[in-house]
């Protein structure tokens, strides 16, 4: 009994582990100017303020 | 940047704030500048002299030899605001609410960050990318 009370709090743990990781966020890039390759492995968006 | 030359891809955004003097004009003059081809040229020498008022940002137009009577115009008649509200509009619809906000590869990074930071993040990006294929 006690273990299966542990083996369920395991299964809790990971599946609220998992909730917490957040979904990518998807940024339309639009007309944005962009410098680099189009095909590059790692796009960065930058929200700039100059100022 | 030039460390992952090839690798990385910078996509800039406008997020000015609305209470600073020269946030919404700097915008407005990068667009401005891109209308005649040169955003990046634009966008490196303002990030180097740091001024933006006005006269600073049509100074840096006839730096850089753009149609500088066209600039001035469309600075003074807010021709790109509109596409600079479109960013800032999406900015707030994707609930960052600081800048400079980063999203590389879909991971937020808020605030100005240690280079390290960021390494951290690419690095991990590029492994995720690899891993994939």
């Amino acid at each position: 009994m006690a273990r299966l009370l542990i083996i369920l709090l395991f299964c809790l743990l990971a599946v609220s582990a998992g909730a917490q990781e957040k979904p990518p966020l998807e940024v339309p890039l639009g007309d944005a100017p962009t410098r680099g390759p189009a095909d590059a492995a790692v796009t960065m968006v930058e929200f700039i303020d100059f100022q | 940047m030039e460390e992952y030359q090839g690798k990385l891809r910078l996509v800039i955004k406008h997020y000015p704030y609305r209470y600073r003097d020269y946030s919404y004009l700097s915008a407005q003059a990068a667009e401005a500048a891109r209308a005649q081809g040169k955003f990046w040229e634009y966008f490196d020498l303002m990030m180097a002299e740091k001024k933006l008022a006005r006269e600073d940002l049509i100074g840096y137009a006839e730096q850089l030899q753009l149609d500088v009577a066209r600039f001035t115009s469309e600075l003074d008649n807010e021709t790109h605001l509109a596409r600079v509200e479109e960013d800032v509009q999406l900015a707030r619809s994707l609930d960052l609410f600081q800048t400079p906000s980063f999203v590389i590869n879909g991971r937020l990074l808020v605030g100005g960050r240690p280079i390290e930071k960021f390494r951290e993040l690419i690095d991990a990006a590029l492994a995720e990318v690899a891993g994939a294929n």
